[in-house]
């Protein structure tokens, strides 16, 4: 498996992987390397609701996912699995347990499965260790060295996600032969919410474009935007992206899976602001760039409503944000911000000047 | 809540994997609140790499910001930490990223540093985020520099100023309807948690250094904060032991020194801190302290001071200053906040701060010296301005070898309102018609001289008897056995260290060979193993137990025996319970066990040792059950403390006071020096016998300058003519060559009428002799008693002349603190009055009495020490200044000292050490029908000894005001008394009333009280029952009875 692993490079999926968008091998190589005796968590902690693909991969397809964590954990010398869940997800709770049970009586691993706080920052790979440690506050760690060196219990640690150990299943089961692009070989899942009749989530090969998702939904209007890549995603006018890391990173968007379409009349600017909000609110408080970052974003955003044309501001706040954060909270907490500026600039002037021509900011 | 979490069987957080990260049963629970960080260690070997063009070399250990620094490049990196390694880099300001061409933006702090790394600090990237970075640090910082105890001191401040901030881009942190009160309920530290930028330092200090685990970072987003591990809502109700390590690191002015807490703001009334924040929550001193002291910080009302430098500097900001200063005066409280919000861009605000602060802290003299509480020898700057104490803060690492740079202790850091204290003796007194008076330094003297004179005459030279002061510096030590040998004659010359570590001394001289401790504070801070015995040391040696704590939490195996379950035993691999009285029996056994089991060093005993068979035979009879029977050690508990010992590479044995003041003290410690030898835990790195010495100066002062009895300095024979030849040619008097009497026997000798004058310096034995009701009467029945010290002691109530001496602050001169470093007392402060320094008043003494004493300086009088003293011979001031203190033996001014003794031998003629078998006493008294407790006796944190000292401090009285008695609550249920009730204490000498503390510390049947206070004296009840080779009173064993007190 390491070696199939190796010979496509195949990469981590969302943002709880230790690996996000790298090679897995690589953090293999390195955690069998390391002083110390390696583990693997299974990191299927998030908070997001509408992020749905892992709590559910864990929930319907166990085996899938615990099998393959046994196989990473071979594969690396680790004697241990944890698999990690939200603790309200009480369905992912049980199946992952009764599977665990049957996994570790036919292989040599021991398999925990264990919860989390229902806390957006608890899926973040440093945050969701210190959470498996028992700290009664979570804060992301210092990197380098990453978990893949010291994690758990500062032992080499391996995290996926139930996505990424899926992949690597398919890739064991089909013996190497999976489908899409080279670089990002696979496939890759992503629920579709937002302005739509009913929620979905779907798999697209990585050599498919998102607009495909826009034939999985049905929209109430047309769409305006999308948020793509989770709460932390970025907004664009178009689906017409590759779906795979590459892609969708050259499109300045996010890798993480969820897209939520956006309809006529949702604003772009209110949408950036409270993404923004949530950032403020929920960041873990360790560092300067993310913790008063968020809070003067949050802020420049409104005084942009009071007539303060401040774009450059807010982009160099944004900037520093995201190069200088700790972890992928504080790095992509600014995206949907950037991206509205990018893509809907127009508008924002527009609020300066007293209007919000999609009329959300008007009504409220 | 939620179904899963309701459930009967709650769903576990923390999966059951190993950790194998090591720990002590404390700190495993402690929740700091912070993130397991990996460990930045810095450069595996010398890395080469180029910063800005430059190529630099950084040697192992060093970092990224170690380079940029070589590289003469400048990031502000405001929250990392260069006070000590156990603060790792917290990376969480971001200020101090710079763009690489490998991986980026990295922050310097924290990012390893790799070979050919090629960094950019000054490229437009880095530079903006180090830029926007700063200004998101000042946005949340309640920037009121003016009225900040910080100013002039505060790092943020300064890198602001560097970086010529004028407007920041945030602006700054003023929303007074979001104040945090400041939490000023610590008499010692206050904090102000508006001006915190979380860089955590502070908690680490607490976590890591000092592994006491008070402070966390708790909440998250805006909302993080930091706090209490209890869940304390203030500092008072916190389990701070007031070390200050949190002041030391704070990077701004959110955790202060009270004493500093207004140095450099303007001096205006109303300038403060406090009323700077508009909230505060009150330190209520204790209810034993004084009611009149100042609880709170004080403004200063003078003007005239920035007057006086404003006409002559800074036209620009004389204006702005006067203004602000009169708008103060009209606006009231919030004045000095809201004008200068109104008034001034913040980088103005740095003008006047940076102005005013360099005005007010250029009265402010920093002094670097030696701590003059215990014997670690920690060293610091004291900060003073007008011949008062304010503060003290560590001094470079370099400058303190034995706190590490950076560690204190609440009585090193805060304990010096006893400086200025008003009831300091600032006039000599004489006694007439029994009253003391004061007199003129002239009148003083001669009444002695006269009085010492005409008692020498009648009664002889032996009728007087002389005490030194392990306080005092070694050269006026040096002088008062000088004074007591030459200038009166007298053989009966010896201090307090009778009534410590005289056992020690006397133990260790006969086996090894120097009695003291054998090896350095820093084998104590990394042996892979303890065995500590008969030492509290969290509370009487904090600092060097905070380096034994931080060894044990990073894996060194701890074993203690003690009869109390003590602060160091909570962090103890094992902890055993021994009966007090009985410690020859379960070292014995130890040794024993040991020897049975084929774990002694055979190598070592054959090649550097004698009498290993008699040592054998003496130790057959403690078998395991037998010390199980003797002293209720678990043979379990004998096993596994000796194999951990034997198997061990190094070994330290650690003891204080709980081993050596018994009636067999000597036989303790004897055991001890034969267990370490068998193992063979001596003469190399990290290992060794290691005796906790008490005084500042009890190593110099109490022993080495030979205020002895029974040798002349330097350990040198009384009945070696060629050594009375040596002091005679310096002296132009022979030493007399008899053994004098020690201190308990000289107390015998009054009411025997043998002794009749007494010359005390620094000393107070009213307090500290065992009985003191038969010591005061001693001290009543003699013909003249001379006492020379700060206060009017107990002691001194009984004098007929008494001379006011400086404080440890007050002079200059050298202490030897435990490990045999000789290190450097500067004079921070002016005595008070007319006090002097002791060396000075001995000295006018002397010549009063016909001698020719002409030293100008204690520099001199070193030079006639190492002269003299051969283990001293190469120590001058000059030297110690230089080389940052110096470890005896240092026979010449080649020799570079020594570390750790017995490398090359011990030391004895033939270099091999002897086996002296320790024979098991019975403690002097038992429990019996009359009498059924074991009393037992011992310090706590706050108080030093007779507590002289600590009782005059307000903070200190505020923590431990007054005597207590700890009882095992089933004892108390047995005699009914509850916790906090006041009970008596009898013992056939005496009684007592204290306040009894119902604890598990001690055992059932045994009892602690503290020794500090002259309410409630503890020495009321102890026995006048000595170990009789070295005269050491068995303070730790007598019998009482309790009852409550219905008084």
């Amino acid at each position: 498996m390491l070696k199939r692993a190796a010979e496509t490079g195949l990469r981590g999926r969302g943002r709880g992987d230790v690996a996000t968008d790298e090679p897995v091998a690589d953090c293999w190589q390195t955690a069998r390397e390391a002083t110390g005796e390696p583990a693997v968590v299974v990191n299927a902690n998030e908070a997001d609701p509408r992020a749905m693909a892992d709590g559910l991969l864990l929930a319907a397809d166990p085996f899938a996912v615990i099998d393959s964590a046994a196989a990473v954990a071979n594969a690396i010398g680790a004697p241990a699995v944890v698999v990690y869940v939200t603790e309200t997800d009480e369905r992912a709770y049980r199946n992952a347990t009764t599977v665990a049970n049957l996994v570790e009586s036919i292989t040599s691993v021991s398999i925990d499965v264990v919860v989390g706080p229902d806390e957006y920052m608890a899926g973040e790979p440093t945050m969701a260790l210190e959470s498996l440690e028992g700290s009664d506050r979570l804060e992301a760690r210092v990197r380098p060295p990453g978990p893949e060196e010291h994690g758990l219990f500062g032992r080499p640690t391996v995290l996926h996600t139930p996505r990424t150990l899926a992949q690597l299943r398919r890739l064991a089961l089909e013996d190497g032969d999976v489908p899409g692009v080279d670089s990002d070989p696979g496939s890759r899942v992503f629920d579709i919410y937002g302005d739509v009749t009913a929620v979905a989530t779907t798999e697209l090969e990585t050599d498919d474009t998102l607009a495909t998702l826009r034939e999985c939904v049905e929209m109430d209007g047309s769409m305006n935007a999308a948020c793509v890549g989770g709460v932390f995603g970025g907004l664009t006018e178009t689906l017409d992206v590759p779906a795979n890391a590459d892609g969708l990173a050259a499109a300045e968007l996010g890798t993480d899976g969820p897209v939520e379409l956006l309809n006529r009349g949702r604003c772009p600017v209110a949408f950036a602001g409270r993404r923004a909000a949530f950032a403020r609110k929920e960041n873990c408080g360790r560092c300067v760039p993310c913790r008063e970052g968020s809070k003067q974003l949050t802020e420049l955003l409104r005084s942009v409503y009071d007539g303060d044309s401040l774009i450059d501001d807010i982009r160099e706040l944004a900037r520093v944000m995201e190069r200088s954060s700790i972890c992928s909270f504080g790095r992509s907490a600014a995206r949907p911000v950037t991206t509205a500026l990018n893509e809907f600039e127009a508008e924002f002037r527009a609020h300066a000047d007293g209007r919000c021509p999609d009329g959300e900011c008007t009504h409220s | 809540m939620h179904p899963l979490m309701s459930s009967e069987n709650p769903i576990p957080r923390v999966p059951d994997v190993t950790d194998p990260q090591p720990s002590t049963p404390l700190t495993e629970d402690f929740t700091t609140g912070t993130a397991n960080d990996p460990a930045c260690s810095g450069a595996d070997g010398r890395v080469q790499l180029t910063v800005d063009g430059r190529s630099v070399t950084v040697d192992p250990g060093e970092t990224l910001l170690d380079a940029i620094e070589a590289a003469g490049a400048d990031v502000s990196a405001l929250c990392h930490d260069d006070h000590s390694d156990e603060i790792a880099p917290r990376s969480e300001c971001r200020t101090c990223v710079v763009e690489t061409a490998a991986h980026g933006l990295v922050p310097a702090c924290s990012f390893p540093v790799e070979e050919g790394m090629t960094v950019h600090t000054d490229s437009a990237n880095a530079t903006e985020v180090r830029d926007v970075n700063l200004d998101l640090v000042l946005s949340n910082h309640n920037l009121r520099c003016t009225t900040c105890g910080q100013n002039g001191r505060c790092e943020l401040q300064d890198t602001a100023i560097q970086q010529e901030i004028e407007e920041p881009r945030y602006g700054v942190f003023d929303d007074r309807d979001a104040y945090e009160p400041i939490d000023d309920t610590s008499p010692f530290i206050q904090i102000d948690r508006n001006k915190c930028i979380l860089c955590n330092r502070c908690v680490e200090a607490c976590n890591d250094v000092q592994v006491e685990g008070v402070l966390r970072i708790e909440g998250s987003g805006e909302e993080t904060r930091i706090a209490f591990q209890n869940e304390s809502e203030a500092m008072a109700g916190s389990s701070c032991v007031s070390c200050g390590h949190c002041a030391t690191v704070c990077p701004t002015g959110s955790i202060t020194e009270n004493g500093l807490a207004d140095t450099a703001t303007l001096p205006i009334p109303g300038f403060n801190q406090q009323n700077s924040i508009g909230e505060a929550i009150e330190y209520e001193p204790g209810e034993s302290t004084d009611p009149d002291a100042p609880a709170e910080p004080t403004a200063s009302t003078s003007l005239s001071g920035v007057a006086g430098v404003m006409d002559r500097a800074r036209r620009q900001a004389e204006t702005t200053v006067r203004d602000v200063a009169e708008r103060a005066f009209l606006e009231g409280e919030h004045a000095a906040e809201r004008v200068a919000s109104s008034v001034l861009s913040e980088g103005q605000m740095f003008d006047i701060a940076e102005f005013v602060s360099k005005h007010r802290l250029d009265a402010v003299d920093v002094t670097e010296t030696t701590c003059g509480y215990c014997s670690v020898g920690c060293r610091f700057d004291v900060y003073s301005k007008d011949d008062e104490v304010l503060g003290v803060r560590p001094t470079d690492a370099e400058h303190a070898p034995a706190n590490d740079g950076f560690s204190t202790c609440v009585k090193g850091k805060f304990g010096y309102d006893f400086v200025n204290s008003d009831d300091r003796l600032e006039q000599p007194l004489i006694r007439e018609n029994g009253v003391l008076r004061e007199a003129t330094w002239d009148a003083a003297l001669e009444r002695v001289a006269t009085e010492l004179s005409e008692l020498t005459d009648e009664y002889g030279t032996d009728s007087i008897a002389c005490f030194a002061s392990s306080k005092c510096t070694n050269e006026e030590n040096y002088l008062m056995q000088k004074f007591a040998r030459q200038v009166l004659g007298t053989k009966n010359i010896d201090n307090c260290a009778r009534l410590c570590h005289s056992s020690t001394v006397a133990a260790l001289k006969q086996t090894v060979g120097y009695g003291a401790m054998t090896n350095r504070i820093e084998d104590v801070a990394n042996t892979d193993c303890y065995l500590i015995t008969g030492s509290n040391t969290t509370e009487s040696h904090p600092v060097l137990a905070t380096r034994i704590k931080q060894n044990v939490r990073d894996g060194a195996d701890l074993i203690v025996f003690d009869p109390r379950k003590i602060g160091i035993a909570e962090h103890a691999d094992q902890y055993t319970r021994v009966e007090p009285g009985h410690d020859v029996a379960w070292i014995n056994g130890l040794i024993r066990y040991v020897i049975q089991h084929d774990l002694h060093d055979e190598a070592f005993i054959a090649d550097n040792t004698h009498d290993f068979d008699e040592l054998k035979r003496k130790v057959e009879p403690f078998t395991p059950d037998e010390v199980e029977r003797l002293c209720g050690v678990d043979p379990a508990d004998l096993a596994s403390a000796a194999e951990t010992i034997a198997t061990a590479d190094t070994c330290v044995f650690g003891w204080a006071m709980g081993m050596t003041q018994h009636a067999h003290g000597t036989q303790n410690v004897l055991a001890l020096a034969n267990l370490a030898l068998v193992t063979g835990h001596l003469g190399k790195p990290n290992a060794g016998l290691s005796p906790f010495r008490g005084h500042n100066n009890v190593q110099g002062g109490g022993g080495d300058m030979g205020t002895l009895p029974s040798t002349l300095p330097g350990y040198q024979p009384l009945d070696d003519p060629a050594v009375l030849d040596a002091f005679e040619d310096v002296w132009d008097e022979r030493p007399p060559a008899e053994v004098g009497l020690t201190v308990p026997e000289v107390f015998t000798e009054v009411h025997e009428g043998n002794v009749r004058g007494m010359y005390i310096m620094g000393e107070n034995p009213a307090l500290s002799e065992p009985d003191i009701g038969h010591a005061k009467d001693a001290l009543e029945a003699l013909e003249f008693l001379v006492v020379q010290d700060l206060f009017l002691t107990e002691t001194a109530e009984h004098a007929d002349v008494v001379l006011p001496a400086a404080s440890f602050a007050e002079k200059s001169g050298t202490f030897t603190n435990t490990e045999r470093r000789v290190q450097l007392v500067g004079q921070a402060v002016s005595p008070p009055d007319a006090a002097r320094q002791d060396w000075s008043i001995l000295q006018s003494l002397a010549n009063r009495l016909g001698y020719e004493w002409s030293y100008e300086s204690p520099a001199e009088i070193m030079d006639e020490i190492s002269d003299l003293v051969p283990i001293y011979g190469g120590i001058t001031h000059d030297r110690v200044a230089r080389e940052g203190g110096l470890q005896w033996p240092c026979r010449d001014a080649d020799d570079p000292g020594t570390p750790y003794l017995y490398e090359d031998g011990f030391n004895f003629e033939d270099g091999k050490a002897r086996f002296v078998p320790a024979d098991m006493g019975e403690p002097g008294e038992l429990p019996g029908e009359e009498y059924p407790l074991t009393l037992t006796t011992g310090r706590v944190l706050y108080h030093f000894h007779t507590g002289t000292l600590t009782r005059r401090v307000n903070g200190i009285m505020s923590h431990v005001g007054e005597s207590f008695v700890e009882i095992h609550p089933d004892t108390a249920d047995q005699l009914g008394v509850s916790d906090g009730q006041n009970v008596r204490v009898e013992s056939r000498r005496g009684s007592i009333v204290a306040a009894a503390r119902v604890t598990d510390h001690a055992d059932r049947g045994v009892v602690f009280m503290p020794m500090h206070f002259a309410t409630g004296a503890v020495n009321e009840l102890t026995q006048e029952r000595f170990d009789p080779i070295s005269g050491i009173p068995e303070y730790k064993i007598s019998s009482v009875r309790i009852s409550p007190d219905n008084a």
